[in-house]
């Protein structure tokens, strides 16, 4: 099913993953695949192993056993830091930024600017507001100020800040557990856009959402994950919303 | 400055969207900003103590026009309030963290005691001074590994700390006080540059090594963020626990100075814990406008608060109330000006 | 909007009410100056610092100063330490005072040397200072440029001797007996306990343990000392408030031992007249107080005052509880003021 991607290479490849918490078998076996430039969703009911699947490429967790590969190289992270590092940025759905914090301080956190000689160096306040200025206007996110606190920001100015962040440090795979699940109507539209403009850059997007609509809409590729386990993958192309339902409704009959 | 000048594609129709993409709106005016900021929780919370310092003022200068504005008076304040102005900085960066501190009183006791038992034994001044501080250190650090290591409630383990570090004083000391009678420590807690005394003017340099700590260097970010949301900080790669154990750390280290400074002006080093200390630093904290729920806050406005605790006391003994009504007032003002920090919210 | 008139609202009634306090306070101090009869005496203003109000042998303190005060038809302020070990709470209390011009000062210091640096600027204004009750470390006191016009105080020691001749006169020779001590190293306790153990020589001592002058702690300390010692057939405390924990701890053992502490405060008075404390060797606060301010207005006159004055102690026990109750709070036996003669009126 994946031949005809597989041939020009992944930017994200996990193999044969197993991850358990306790008793509690959360992943057995899992092996998915997202290319640049496209925008690959995994979906699958509550208690699937999709957030698990992914804090384990975002170094969040690590696996029992099986491999992440990036562009074809082995990695493991041990700390969200070394992804980070090796350019893989991950937007979550609750951990995604601290609303007493500016916003510039939140564009730069873990990654501030700063200037004068060790062991007295300061922040350097006034380029790092300018960058946050630049990171933001380059995917036409539209906020008053990048000095205001993130707890005044709407759901969706919060969402398009930390996008913007994913996206603003070279990175080349962009994590999103449930990008819009909390927006509104016209809120999920921009983020949507702003999505596509990640793909736009080449960036590896890989979504987790369970709004089918969106999903055939925004993605190439698509994973189905039920227990654990990856169902089926499909090109976005070859598929339907009835068929995505019936594979989840499957899967919740399966388990019933 | 700051506001995003890139072109604008949405109708700026703010009220009904709410959109990721809002204009930015011409630059408001004066008196537009100033009602902002007067809404703004950030606005009250760091000047709520300000606020109340400007009345206190006026209405103790009111109730004693000769006697409480004179530079002798004003002197006595600085003097009293350094001490708990020098020990609320470590509080403050405990509580940005959404931590407490409850053993910082009983670690001034550990210290002072670690200063008397060297001063006893001869050593010099110097010595006695850092052993002090080293004392203070330890006795956070201790905290903060069982707090950030171990995941242990910052309540339970420091209430801990209370006991375990009066209990090392006791023993370091055999219960018994030692006076200290040195003339370099009785000349820094006596002098003065005008009406600031020497012992004042250290903690202003403190403070203002704290605040620049906070907010000009990559440590403060990080304990503001450490605060604000652990989980997230952490996922940004955010050294959360050792933010946890630093400043633990540097309220010990407060705690080791502001042992000092007693010592020196009480001439002896006591081993009996003074519980008032604990408590105005954790009402200072919170007049001051630090979140006890972390992530927000400053170190200027509880060091204000500080000194306001202090100057209510001695307004009101200037001003011939009675003690009952001390404790009373100040009781009032810690509980007003927390529902005055909350209510703004 | 609404926030912020409720916050200017708590404001205004905070400020209202800071005010409230002070109007109160002031009519207050404007009658005691109004009772000033033209005497020689008259607009003359004492100062005293004394201990915690906790404790009812200051309370009776305090009273014969004001008695005096209003006898002598002069302005007296009192202020009590903030808490029983808060030194430096004290010390600047006192050092808010220091500057008010007042024209004497009397003190009874927490500890030895924690008044010391208040105590300099007092002596160096030129302002004459009676030490009452607790001795000042003189040596201390001379560094800091200060020094001592008169003390006033029972021989703390002698008061240990007599009580510790009673106790042995009620247990007979070998009987074994408990010790219990104020706060650790208090010169005070220390020379009450010292002076007990030579009065009662001859009989086995256990301790002494330290309660910190606190009635809980006593309780606790003679529980623990009851049960590792069956055989105790009496227990000293260093002070009143710690013999009445002592007696509750007797009582809850159901055996016969006696109690017998220092300072005869009135509730022990009445626990001696219902036979739950054996005796207590009874200072005289009242005189004590009065004594202050009567040598205060000597010297504040610029007379010469006695140096060290012995305020007397007295063994109260059942056989002479109702004269002491009746009397109370002036002493069970008459006493003449050396002081009296001198005042010019």
């Amino acid at each position: 099913m994946t031949s005809q991607v597989e041939s020009q290479g992944f930017a994200v490849e996990t193999n044969n993953i197993f991850k358990s918490y306790g008793s509690v078998r959360a992943l057995k076996g899992v092996s998915i695949t997202a290319k640049a430039g496209e925008v690959t969703s995994i979906i699958g009911d509550n208690g699937a192993g999709k957030s698990t699947l992914i804090k384990i490429i975002a170094g969040v967790e690590k696996a029992d056993e099986g491999t992440v590969e990036i562009f074809g190289e082995p990695v493991s992270f041990h700390s969200p830091e070394a992804a980070r590092e090796a350019g893989i940025e991950t937007v979550y759905q609750t951990l995604g930024l601290i609303e007493d914090l500016t916003i510039w301080q939140n564009l730069f956190l873990k990654r501030e600017l700063m200037i004068g000689i060790p062991p007295f160096r300061i922040l350097n306040k006034r380029v790092m507001r300018n960058e946050a200025v630049r990171m933001l206007s380059e995917l036409d996110v539209h906020i008053p100020s990048v000095k205001a606190r993130v707890r005044g920001l709407s759901g969706g100015q919060r969402q398009a800040v930390a996008i913007s962040r994913a996206a603003g440090w070279s990175s080349q795979v962009v994590i999103m557990d449930e990008p819009t699940a909390a927006l509104g109507v016209r809120e999920t539209a921009k983020v949507e856009e702003l999505i596509e403009r990640l793909k736009a850059r080449g960036l590896a997007v890989i979504v987790i959402s369970h709004n089918f609509d969106q999903v055939l809409r925004l993605s190439e590729q698509i994973w189905v994950m039920r227990q654990g386990n990856v169902i089926t993958g499909m090109r976005a192309s070859d598929t339907s919303g009835d068929e995505l339902v019936s594979l989840i409704t499957g899967a919740t009959q399966a388990r019933a | 400055m700051g506001h995003i000048r890139g072109t604008v594609l949405q109708t700026p129709d703010v009220k009904d969207s709410g959109a990721a993409s809002v204009a930015a709106p011409d630059t408001p005016s004066t008196l537009k900003r100033i009602g902002y900021s007067l809404k703004s929780p950030y606005f009250w919370a760091n000047w709520t103590v300000l606020l109340a310092l400007v009345v206190a003022v006026i209405v103790f200068w009111a109730l004693s026009p000769d006697t409480f504005l004179s530079s002798y008076n004003i002197s006595t304040i600085l003097t009293a309030a350094a001490v708990p102005a020098i020990l609320v900085i470590g509080q403050a960066f405990v509580v940005m963290t959404a931590g407490i501190d409850l053993s910082n009183a009983a670690i001034v006791t550990l210290s002072a005691v670690t200063f008397g038992a060297m001063f006893a034994a001869g050593q010099p001044l110097i010595l006695c001074m850092a052993l002090a501080i080293v004392a203070g250190v330890t006795a956070g650090v201790v905290n903060g590994v069982v707090i950030a290591q171990f995941k242990i409630n910052d309540f339970i383990v420091t209430l801990g700390m209370l006991s375990l570090a009066q209990g090392v004083a006791l023993v370091i000391s055999n219960a018994t006080p030692v006076q200290v009678i040195s003339e370099p420590l009785a000349t820094f807690a006596l002098g003065k540059v005008g009406v600031f005394p020497y012992i004042m003017i250290l903690a202003v340099v403190l403070l203002i090594i704290a605040q620049l700590v906070l907010t000009q260097t990559r440590f403060g970010t990080h304990v503001l963020a450490t605060g604000g949301n652990t989980e997230t900080a952490r996922a940004m790669g955010v050294k959360t626990k050792a933010m946890k154990i630093a400043v633990y750390a540097i309220s010990g280290g407060a705690a080791g100075i502001a042992s000092i400074v007693l010592i020196s002006r009480i001439g002896a080093a006591e081993p009996s814990m003074n519980t008032s200390l604990l408590l105005n630093s954790v009402a200072a904290v919170v007049l001051g406008g630090v979140s006890l729920f972390g992530g927000r806050g400053n170190i200027v406005g509880p060091f204000v608060g500080a000194i306001l605790l202090t100057m209510i006391i001695n307004g009101l003994i200037v001003a011939g109330v009675p003690q009952y009504y001390q404790f009373i007032a100040i009781g009032l003002i810690v509980m007003i000006s927390a529902v005055l920090v909350r209510s703004a919210k | 909007m609404v926030r912020r008139s409720r916050a200017a609202g708590i404001m205004a009634a905070f400020a209202a009410g800071t005010l409230l306090l002070g109007a109160c306070s002031s009519d207050s101090e404007e009658t005691t100056t109004d009772e000033a009869n033209a005497s020689g005496t008259a607009g003359l203003r004492i100062a005293a610092v004394i201990k915690d109000e906790a404790n009812p042998f200051f309370g009776t303190i305090a009273e014969g100063m004001r008695d005096a005060a209003s006898e002598y038809g002069v302005d007296l302020t009192v202020e009590y330490a903030p808490t029983t070990n808060d030194e430096v709470g004290q010390a600047d209390k006192l050092n808010t005072l220091a500057g008010q011009g007042f024209d004497c000062f009397v003190v009874i210091p927490i500890s030895s040397n924690n008044l010391n640096q208040g105590l300099g600027q007092v002596s160096a204004a030129g302002v004459p200072i009676v030490n009452i009750d607790s001795p000042v470390d003189t040596e201390g006191l001379a560094a800091a440029g200060g020094s001592i016009t008169a003390f006033v105080g029972t021989d703390n020691y002698q008061a240990g001797v007599k009580g510790g001749e009673k106790m042995k006169e009620l247990v007979g020779e070998g009987a074994s007996i408990g010790l219990i001590a104020g706060l650790a190293g208090n010169v005070t306790s220390n020379a009450r306990i010292d002076g007990f153990q030579e009065g009662a020589a001859g009989l086995t001592f256990v301790g002494p343990v330290t309660a910190d002058w606190e009635t809980a702690k006593a309780l606790d300390a003679a529980k623990a000392m009851i049960a590792a010692n069956p055989d105790i057939a009496g227990i000293f405390a260093a002070n009143d408030t710690m013999a009445q924990g002592i007696a509750q701890a007797v009582a809850e053992s159901g055996k016969d031992i006696k109690v017998m502490g220092v300072d005869g405060i009135e509730p022990i008075l009445v626990d001696i007249e219902s036979g739950k404390v054996t005796g207590s060797v009874s200072q005289y606060p009242w005189v004590m107080g009065q004594l202050g301010v009567e040598a205060c207005i000597v010297a504040a006159q610029g007379g010469a005052v006695t140096e060290f004055v012995e305020s007397p102690a007295v063994v109260v026990t059942a056989d002479n509880v109702a004269d002491a109750i009746s009397n109370f709070p002036q002493p069970p036996a008459a006493f003449d003021s050396p002081f009296a003669a001198l005042i010019q009126k």
